[in-house]
């Protein structure tokens, strides 16, 4: 057993600069894609009850001008958003137009007032999705902001399972959401969409299905959070991975599984697959099968080597290359059949390298530090050669704090067939956490090849089997 | 009249505020050099790597603006300042990076803006008119990255990095030493429901360390003359664990169960085992008073307690009961057991409370690292059974050795991490006792 601490990876931003954290290296240098293709103007679609769109309007006009870090002794970690302007930040600016504005009028929603639950979800989205087919007609817009509905009764407050009293009672979705059954609408539509709900713009507001007890986020990070989905999901590349001269063209694909409809045994794979700089697209694969050995979704050896080599070809037809390198992660150990088969693909497709990576959902192993900060942020722990566990949430340096509510669990992995040393996929490993543009901390748990896959099955298991999903990730987050 | 030397108040204010801008450089731990020929710029910064010391030999230039009076269109929230042309001129083509640095001397506030990143933008250059938002643009605090990244705007910004120290950690990986065999006899029991039962009809002492697998029944000592004597046929077979563990996945499931079970065993005296969440919580004790373990000098933390309803004191809502979730694992033929701290909430001593789960979140919330670190040694320190709960002593299967531990070259000054506010100075939370809400 050996232990090691793994650098905090860089991310590249404007002209080639670099930082650990996305908030500094947006704010010091400028987004990734600054000189290049990146947006300077967002021409931004709105749909939503009039109020909401006032309201998000408002709130993001106000984002334009800088807001103050939350008041903490933590300045790492609070940053001051510094307004999502031309000359500063992101350096681009968001355009409204009011051909790009539709309101859904209150006396449709108040309809979906006698619904029940499920009726009301499908009701909603019919309605928004009615507006997003006509904003899909106007050519001049480039992301839609979709205004929740503010009371929709998705969820409800389950008692608990009697037979396991430990288990939170928690929320639970009454068979559909809004945002998954929307989401898949929009995979039709030539723009990704970005939900907001009204506790982002409007702070008085307290959502009836929502925890009391959990807190608002504060007015900055809520606003680099929802500035950078946006940047992101209008074409922009907010940060990049780094890399050198000497490393070879990889490819990252993270392989999961959903299930098509609640209670179904039957799982579905799904490849997450970005390219070295993370930009990632989606590919939906067959069927699994639950083995009885180990209880875990498994594919056969003829749709692993499907599922590659359908990801490696929309990786071509997305990048207009093929990668020299495939790293793989699975969220189930791999089969004999599996790794034939993904192996297969790598040959067909004359992959030079093909790395395998099983990423387990938990590990019990755990480190303790003398203080009172949980480990570093990068500690790896290698328990034999093929066992180890990566502290991808931890103590944070630049933050001088462990920026987490609960103590840290790790991130195992167990490299099955690998050129890598466990040093350099953790160091990957550590790199894809931080391709989130969903959140702005540099510290997410899962890699991003893995980080989505569940909301992605939530989306998918709307999409009938025929179809083909839209392939940007930019619609699935 | 005098006909004295003067010194103007501007002068004055101007020299203030060049002492300002030095001694909040000089906090934050870089080399001020004030310029003595002034033509638009009164000074550079010299960064240095605070951690180290080292100077980077990257500089920043810096003109500062000093009033006592507010600034065109000052507020509580902002201001503006509209520059020289021939000062902006001047500044713009400089080949370092120039800082504009607008202060009130008086009540030591500064604000400040990189001159060429503003100005890039040509609307703006001929506008000449830098808009400070004091919330934002503070010269205030550590902004040490933030003038790196200014410095040196295409390479690598000086980021906060892990200290370099010793630091040990430690494992919730404990060494388990097991008997080296197991036996295996022919049995017609197909379930383990089906041996308890047989064992309860025997009225002998429960045997937990069994395992029904392949036709056979599995256990770490023979069964003559125990309860598990009348489920087998036969004489038993004597098999390796080690062997058993490395032959295949299945040979693996089939030791662990064993070490699973011979766990439940050893600790069967003081604490119960509930299947469902595969834990092992502190028996209650007979009369449901509070029951203690001690952890080291005068040191002991409360194990099982009850906690008095709010609403009416004489009645206990529920009973704390500390509780062990644990994995064995094989690593380079060698047996450890990660372990987790847990809780189990009963209403009785032993049947579960309804409110398990709300109370089990709730204490989450509250156990942090050091707490969890603790727990972690004091069920370390009873698997190696320093001191049984229960006061009759019992030989056990398994012999557990130490936490295994690691050595880090690199840390965390935790004392450096701590606030530094005020309000900072409020006592840590307790490590020993964070147990004492009720409902």
């Amino acid at each position: 057993m050996r232990l090691a601490l793994i650098d905090e990876p860089d991310l590249e931003f404007a002209n080639g600069s670099r930082h650990t954290d996305p908030r500094h290296g947006i704010s010091f240098y400028g987004p990734a894609d600054l000189n290049s293709s990146g947006p300077r103007t967002i021409r931004v679609g709105i749909i939503g009850p009039k109020d909401a769109i006032e309201g998000v309007k408002k709130w993001l006009d106000k984002s334009r001008s800088p807001i103050a870090a939350k008041r903490s002794h933590l300045t790492g970690l609070f940053m001051a958003f510094p307004g999502f302007d031309t000359n500063t930040g992101f350096r681009s600016t968001i355009v409204w137009d009011s051909r790009l504005e539709r309101t859904i009028p209150a006396s449709a929603l108040r309809r979906l007032d006698g619904l029940n639950p499920l009726a009301a979800i499908q009701a909603a989205v019919d309605l928004y999705d009615a507006e997003l087919t006509a904003l899909n007609e106007e050519p001049s817009c480039d992301v839609v902001i979709v205004c929740r509905p503010d009371d929709l009764p998705e969820q409800v407050m389950t008692n608990g399972n009697p037979d396991k009293p430990w288990e939170d009672p928690k929320l639970e979705a009454v068979g559909a959401n809004f945002r998954a059954l929307l989401k898949a609408r929009s995979l039709k539509t030539s723009r990704p969409i970005q939900i907001i709900r009204r506790d982002t713009w409007d702070p008085s507001f307290k959502p009836k299905d929502r925890d009391e007890r959990r807190g608002q986020q504060d007015e900055a990070t809520k606003a680099w959070n929802l500035h950078t989905a946006l940047y992101y999901k209008a074409g922009g590349m907010p940060w990049r991975m780094t890399r050198t001269a000497q490393d070879l063209t990889s490819c990252y694909i993270g392989v999961a599984f959903y299930r098509t409809t609640d209670g179904e045994t039957l799982q579905t794979s799904v490849a997450q697959v970005f390219n070295q700089r993370g930009d990632g697209v989606i590919v939906r694969g067959a069927p699994a099968k639950q083995s009885k050995e180990d209880r875990q979704p498994h594919l056969t050896e003829a749709d692993a080597k499907d599922l590659l080599v359908q990801s490696l070809a929309r990786y071509r037809s997305e990048h207009r290359t093929m990668p020299a390198r495939v790293m793989l992660h699975k969220a189930s150990s791999f089969t004999t059949a599996e790794t034939s088969g993904f192996r297969a693909a790598a040959d067909a497709e004359r992959i030079d390298l093909l790395e395998l990576v099983w990423l387990p959902h938990h590990d019990s192993v755990r480190l303790f530090r003398p203080g009172e900060h949980p480990p570093l942020r990068g500690t790896l722990l290698s328990l034999t050669e093929d066992r180890h566990v990566l502290y991808t949430r931890g103590s944070v340096p630049l933050y001088r704090t462990y920026p987490g509510m609960y103590v840290p669990t790790t991130l195992p992995f167990r490299p099955v067939d690998v050129e890598s040393s466990a040093e350099e996929i953790a160091a990957e490993l550590l790199m894809l956490t931080k391709m989130n543009w969903n959140a702005t901390q540099l510290d997410g748990r899962l890699p991003i090849t893995l980080r989505t896959a569940d909301s992605i099955g939530d989306i998918l298991k709307h999409l009938p089997d025929g179809e083909n999903p839209a392939p940007r990730y930019a619609y699935y987050m | 009249m005098s006909g004295g030397k003067k010194l103007s108040n501007s002068e004055l204010i101007g020299d203030a505020g060049i002492a300002l801008i030095h001694g909040k450089i000089n906090a934050m731990g870089h080399a001020w050099r004030a310029q003595n020929l002034d033509a638009g710029i009164d000074g550079s910064i010299e960064l240095r790597d605070p951690a180290t010391g080292e100077m980077s030999n990257r500089h920043l230039l810096v003109q500062s603006k000093a009033s006592n009076n507010p600034f065109p269109g000052e507020t509580a929230e902002r201001f503006h300042y509209i520059c020289d042309e021939r000062d902006l001129e001047y500044w713009m083509k400089a080949s370092a990076p120039v800082v504009l640095i607008c202060s009130h001397p008086k009540s030591g506030e500064a604000w400040w803006v990189h001159i060429q990143s503003y100005f890039f933008e040509p609307a703006r250059r001929a506008d000449r008119r830098v808009d400070f938002t004091k919330s934002t643009m503070g010269l205030a605090g550590d902004i040490t990255g933030h003038l790196f990244a200014i410095a040196d705007p295409e390479g690598r910004a000086h980021t906060p990095a892990p200290t370099r120290r010793p630091e040990k950690l430690t494992s919730n990986l404990i060494s388990v030493h097991a008997p080296e065999l197991v036996l295996s006899y022919a049995t017609k029991a197909r379930t383990p429901g089906e041996v308890y039962k047989a064992q309860r009809d025997s009225g002998l002492p429960f045997r937990h360390d069994f395992a029904l697998s392949g036709g056979r029944l599995w256990t770490w000592s023979e069964v003559d003359g125990t309860s598990l004597g009348d489920q087998v046929l036969g004489f038993p077979d004597a098999h390796e664990i080690d062997a058993i563990a490395t032959e295949d996945a299945a040979g693996e499931r089939l030791a662990v169960r064993l070490l699973n079970n011979a766990l439940r065993d050893d600790l069967n005296d003081d604490c119960a085992f509930d299947r469902e969440r595969h834990l092992l919580y502190v028996r209650a004790t007979e009369d449901l008073s509070i029951r203690k373990w001690h952890t080291g000098g005068s040191n002991s933390r409360t194990i099982f307690k009850g906690y008095p309803s709010k609403t009416d004191r004489s009645r206990i809502s529920y009973y704390r009961h500390d509780a062990l979730g644990w994995q064995f694992l094989h690593v380079d033929d060698t047996w450890f057991c990660a372990i987790t701290p847990d809780y189990y909430y009963s209403w009785d001593g032993r049947r579960e409370s309804k409110r398990s789960a709300s109370l089990l979140a709730n204490i989450k919330r509250l156990d942090h690292h050091a707490a969890v670190r603790q727990q972690t040694v004091m069920w370390a320190s009873i698997l190696c059974g320093e001191g049984n709960l229960v006061d009759a002593p019992r030989s056990r299967l398994l012999e557990f050795g130490q936490l295994q531990t690691f050595a880090l070259d690199r840390g965390i000054d935790d004392a450096a991490w701590k606030r530094t506010t005020p309000t900072a100075t409020a006592p840590e939370q307790p490590v020993l006792d964070l147990f004492e809400e009720s409902e």
